[in-house]
């Protein structure tokens, strides 16, 4: 994989995002109300009715037993399940609108008409995904954690904790929908597929966060992201071809 | 034959749906030359020209560019000698013609964007997007794009197909000079496009190679004919023809006789004036592409 080339075709593609007024609007909506919005509204509430687990009221699951206060139940576990919905949902429109609309338009055939190879211009995609995803995504989570640490909910610990599982969110769900978005034909079976994909996940990040003790578990979820997000990329690198991407 | 500049070898191509679009086909194009490669629709010349722009990969045997084997080592070196201009390509509504035009650059990593804008009369559309640019224009901008690197190789699939006369004309005109000292590959419907641009054919049907061969020696092979115009009724002049144990035929209003015009004409045209028809008209027929291309599909 030449890197020039792949630079190349991450400058075509941020151009071509950056026009699309549709994927940008769905791409800085959807983190807004999940990321900034939902995360301060819990916590106006949990401000104001706070509970207080006393003895044996304890969470009876492994994950939540050390909860005393409710901020450790946001940081602990409400924050990163959010984290995880923002970062799966957010590449997905990216993605979407990045593989699809070149094989609807056909100008897929333009592209492979210039010296690029397949790997190349996935890598590109992948590329802008990303860096769409943490232009629009980072801010909101940025502010959040800043707002934890300023009135003393989180430790850093926990902070660098949380935008781990952000980020392994991100990455897990990039290279997954790239996966998806290249098995669909359309539109609208890659959002489909898409949406498909979340269930599973959020069932993973759920589990994982109340079975595993500690302030580890969100390090072990983002491991768990990561490994499902380099899976789908091993796939997808041994399966794409010109032919399928083409078909 | 001299050093070939793409070369199938023993290929065959099955889609993944099982369709079988070329069969153990062999055949190259030697470095300078230029061929056009005819067949009817699903005969395998898209396939072909996928073949070699590393698009698709062979099912079994070998394709080679420039002496590399596609996406083989030093395939990508090869492939920014080589311009491309695809068939029935869509076009990007967020890409602007100067914006693909300095992506092409920066791809093939060479390339002068106010030369080709020039010579191919962009210079007015530089800012309209892909998609908004008329059908003659998107296709200067396709052969624009190709010969921006100023590539030894081109490939050139339906260049002038669905294009008006006029654009047709003008895409030919570019096509002509373009193709001066370039190795270059012509798939096409348009034979008379063929028989303008081309000194090598190759005749694809059914995934086989049906016929590889020179314009000009294909030519050759072919029973020489001539046409005759008379005064007189055609069938009247047949008929005189035929009684010197000669084949005729009525064609548009003259007979088309199968004789060598400069061999057996004057002859022919001496006992035709002693019978007394009023011959006006005798000239030699070239075949036409289309007659040799549909002699060599059967059809």
């Amino acid at each position: 994989m030449r890197a020039n080339a792949v630079r190349s075709l991450f400058w075509k593609e941020s151009r071509q995002i950056a026009r699309n007024r549709t994927a940008l609007l769905t791409a800085t909506f959807l983190p807004f109300i999940i990321l900034f919005f939902a995360p301060i509204q819990l916590l106006v509430q949990f401000r104001l009715a706070p509970f207080s687990p006393e003895g044996d009221e304890r969470f009876p699951v492994p994950g939540l037993a050390d909860i005393t206060e409710p901020s450790q139940l946001l940081v602990g576990f409400v924050y990163p399940v959010l984290f995880v919905v923002g970062g799966l949902l957010l590449p997905s429109v990216t993605t979407t609108y990045a593989i699809i609309a070149e094989r609807e338009r056909r100008t897929l055939e333009l592209l492979i008409s210039l010296p690029v190879s397949v790997a190349e211009i996935l890598a590109a995609k992948l590329l802008t995904v990303l860096a769409v995803t943490a232009m629009v995504g980072l801010p909101y989570v940025a502010a959040i954690v800043t707002l934890l640490l300023v009135i003393g909910i989180a430790d850093a610990p926990a902070v660098l904790a949380l935008l781990a599982t952000f980020a392994a969110a991100v990455v897990c769900a990039t290279a997954i929908s790239l996966l998806l978005t290249l098995l669909a034909r359309d539109f609208r079976t890659a959002n489909n597929l898409n949406g498909v994909l979340l269930g599973p996940l959020l069932v993973v990040t759920v589990v994982t966060l109340l079975a595993v003790p500690g302030p580890a578990k969100t390090y072990v979820l983002s491991l768990v992201l990561l490994i499902a997000g380099a899976g789908a990329l091993v796939v997808t690198r041994r399966w794409i071809s010109y032919e399928r991407y083409l078909e | 034959m001299a050093e070939p500049a793409l070369a199938f070898d023993g290929l065959t191509k099955r889609y993944r749906n099982g369709t079988l679009a070329l069969k153990e086909v062999t055949w190259s194009i030697a470095v300078g030359s230029r061929a056009c490669l005819l067949g009817p629709n699903g005969s395998g010349k898209t396939t072909s020209i996928r073949l070699l722009e590393g698009a698709l990969a062979p099912t079994t045997g070998w394709v080679t560019l420039l002496d590399h084997e596609v996406n083989g080592p030093g395939y990508a070196e090869v492939r920014l000698r080589t311009g491309i201009v695809p068939q029935n390509a869509g076009m990007y509504p967020d890409l602007t013609t100067s914006e693909y035009l300095d992506l092409a650059r920066r791809l093939y990593g060479r390339g002068d964007l106010a030369r080709v804008i020039d010579a191919f009369g962009l210079g007015e559309h530089r800012d309209k997007r892909l998609a908004q640019l008329s059908g003659g224009f998107q296709r200067r901008l396709l052969l624009a794009t190709a010969l921006l690197s100023e590539p030894d190789v081109l490939l050139l699939d339906e260049p002038t197909v669905g294009l008006d006369p006029v654009a047709a004309h003008e895409v030919h005109e570019y096509l002509r000079e373009a193709m001066q000292g370039r190795t270059t590959l012509l798939c096409t419907h348009n034979l008379a496009e063929a028989e303008a641009l081309c000194d090598d054919v190759v005749i694809l049907r059914d995934g086989t190679v049906l016929l590889h061969e020179p314009l000009a020696g294909l030519r050759a092979r072919q029973r020489s004919r001539t046409r005759i115009a008379a005064l007189q009724p055609p069938e009247a002049v047949a008929a005189a023809v035929r009684r010197r144990g000669l084949a005729a035929a009525v064609e548009d209003g003259a007979v088309i006789v199968e004789i060598d015009a400069r061999a057996e004409g004057p002859k022919l045209l001496r006992a035709l004036l002693a019978d007394g028809f009023d011959v006006y008209e005798s000239r030699p027929l070239a075949p036409t592409l289309e007659q040799l291309f549909l002699e060599a599909v059967g059809a």
